[in-house]
């Protein structure tokens, strides 16, 4: 699923970016490919807010289609 | 003493430099509460030391024009000052680690401790130096906190720089799980969630925060043209201008001057230097223009302007921008020349004209805001939103035309959200202050050239003979009287010169409305344009020019039409 998916209050994990300059920018951000992420807010057509740790990034709609998301899963054992 | 030392500022957008610098230099450098406040590097210096503020960077890596002029700044610098966000640690160790990479010298600031103390997660500092191999030192720096020790280490570091080695490569991999490591080590959290509080959802949902924004609107438009306009410019203009010091300077002038004289005309006369300069300039514009940085300022060091990026994303996207265009625009109405430069915060040159465009067409700036509001407030609500709704609608056109005609894809939004906070008001005085000063420095040359140049144009009677050839357009298409050649006249040198030009002529009803309507979208002023030829280039600016004459008078012409 892409992030424009995503719903509020639920945890991610961001699979993929498909934007050079935005994977590059989420990297440093700490929300790269490998990371996870919470939705924070969602409107229906985007932006969508994500966070982490009480930082907060907006991601346009356009951008959001590019972001390849799945739900996260707490870790067994 | 030590040898002078090139020392650098660096880290994330947003975490303090700028204060750093100012408390290190004590020259002011712009602060706020958005990310990409500065956009060019300050210098000054700290002791017999060189400091440059950096704009802010999440890395060093990423290919933009801020990470580019960091590296720069950051390569030739012999010693680095990192600062970092107490709450924020997670995000801001990767560029910490890509600097530490470059082996020169350094110390870490761990800047916000108020803030990390009071959500009651105040990271282990001695865990950190311990990691990162470099002194670290807590800050507070908006409160003068753990600023003396950074003054100390920071001499000590100058007096003795220890040899450092020159690490990995800015794009090395797992720099980030490192990071990731090291904040979890020191902070005890890994993966918390972020709670969106109640003043951030209302403000970013569309309803709540579109009905914020209108008021905010109207707040600044009844403040500008109300109460700034109404009482206080009718003191400083009406009052300490007019009645105090510009009449016996006249008296003294026509007694010292040959009565009809050019020069008497040019100082003294009805568009002369102490009508222009004086009574316009200083008791008619400063206030304004104070006021509104004021306003302004409040706005920019709250972090609202982030928010209202989130919430105008999806309107700018048929213009072929993204939500962040809306800080420069916001910036605009305070003056288009600074904000034709913060359009650097757009990623791509393809925003960057589009924006550069809408600014130099269809935004007008505080002191122009001012004058107009001064006028249009007491003519009523109605034309106040004829005036806004026909601006808004050339606005919208011209960037959907734009969006079509320029090549290349648009970019979308990814734009981190500062946290809100209360604007300290230190701080916005003196921003505005620094602000309204650049404008007397910058503006007031001006208003005298122009003042001389229309005067000498008045005085041998070409200004008259310009009002005749200029007929056609004047009295026939636009139905304004011929004079108001000169008021265009004085809005190629500056926009709000021209609206000042206006208000002299003393018109009223549609007239006024139709003249204001074309005077906000004529030409950008002279420093506008200089701004525009330098980041876009001659051909950009030429067209941001001439697009702008026949917009203003093809819409002027087609409202006296109608009106």
């Amino acid at each position: 699923m892409n992030l424009l998916a995503a719903a509020p209050g639920k945890r991610y994990v961001i699979v993929r970016i498909r934007d050079e300059a935005v994977r590059r920018q989420a990297e440093c951000l700490g929300m790269g490919e490998g990371e996870d992420v919470y939705c924070v807010a969602r409107q229906r057509n985007g932006p969508v807010i994500l966070g982490r740790n009480g930082q907060m990034v907006a991601v346009g709609a356009e951008t959001a289609r590019k972001i390849q998301i799945t739900l996260w899963r707490p870790p067994r054992g | 003493m030590a040898p002078a030392k090139r020392i650098v500022l660096a880290g994330n957008p947003n975490v303090g430099k700028s204060v750093v610098f100012h408390f290190l230099t004590r020259k002011y450098a712009e602060v706020s509460n958005y990310p990409g406040t500065t956009v060019e590097v300050s210098r000054g210096r700290w002791q017999c030391h060189e400091v440059a503020d950096t704009p802010g960077v999440y890395g060093l890596n990423c290919a933009n024009d801020e990470e580019r002029l960091a590296r720069e700044i950051i390569d030739k610098a012999e010693i680095i000052v990192n600062v970092v966000d107490a709450t924020r640690l997670r995000r801001d160790l990767f560029l910490t680690l890509q600097l530490l990479d470059l082996g020169k010298p350094m110390l870490v600031v761990v800047n916000m401790m108020d803030e990390a103390r009071r959500s009651g997660r105040v990271p282990d500092l001695a865990r950190l130096e311990a990691e990162l191999g470099v002194p670290v030192l807590p800050a507070a720096a908006v409160r003068g906190e753990g600023m003396s020790e950074l003054a100390r280490e920071l001499a000590r570091l100058c007096r003795n720089p220890p040899r450092r080695s020159g690490g990995a490569s800015p794009g090395s991999p797992g720099r980030r799980q490192r990071a990731n490591a090291i904040s979890a080590a020191v902070t005890g959290l890994s993966d918390g969630n972020t709670e969106l509080s109640a003043a951030d959802r209302w403000l970013t949902r569309p309803v709540t925060g579109l009905m914020t924004a209108a008021a905010v609107l109207a707040a600044i438009w009844w403040v500008l043209g109300g109460l700034v306009a109404g009482k206080l410019v009718g003191f400083t203009e009406g009052i300490v201008m007019n009645r105090w010091v510009i009449p016996p300077l006249t008296r003294a002038l026509n007694v010292l001057l040959p009565r009809g004289g050019l020069l008497a005309h040019v100082l003294a006369g009805e568009l002369g230097v102490l009508t222009m300069a004086l009574a316009y300039g200083l008791g008619l514009l400063l206030p304004l223009v104070f006021s509104f940085y004021l306003l302004l300022a409040v706005l920019e060091d709250s972090g609202y302007l982030p928010r209202l990026a989130v919430l105008l994303d999806n309107t700018f996207r048929p213009m072929g921008l993204n939500g962040k265009a809306v800080i420069p625009l916001i910036l605009g109405f305070g003056c288009v020349t600074m904000a034709v430069i913060s359009t650097r915060i757009m990623s791509s040159r393809r925003e960057r004209i589009i924006l550069a465009f809408l600014l130099g067409l269809a935004v007008p700036c505080s002191a122009q805001t001012g004058l107009i509001a001064m006028m249009l407030v007491p003519m009523g609500l109605g034309w106040l939103a004829l005036y806004g709704g026909i601006l808004l609608g050339i606005f919208l056109a011209a960037g959907v035309l734009l969006h079509r005609i320029m090549p290349g894809e648009p970019e979308g939004l990814f734009l981190e959200l500062p946290r809100l906070r209360l604007p300290r008001p230190g701080n916005v005085l003196r921003k505005s202050w620094a602000k309204a000063r650049a404008f007397v420095q910058d503006a007031l040359p001006l208003f005298v050239l122009g003042a001389v140049l229309v005067s000498v144009l008045d005085y041998f009677h070409v200004l008259e003979q310009l009002e005749q050839v200029m007929a056609p357009i004047t009295a026939g298409w636009l139905k304004l009287p011929p004079q108001v050649v000169c008021a265009f006249i004085m809005g190629i040198i500056r926009r709000d010169f021209g609206a000042a030009g206006l208000l002299a002529l003393g018109l009223a009803g549609s007239q006024l409305f139709v003249a204001l309507v074309t005077i906000t979208l004529f030409v950008p002023c002279i420093a506008t344009l200089l701004v525009l030829v330098k980041e876009h280039g001659a051909a950009i600016a030429a067209a941001v020019w001439l697009v702008s004459i026949i917009t203003a008078v093809a819409v002027g012409g087609i409202l006296a039409a109608i009106l």
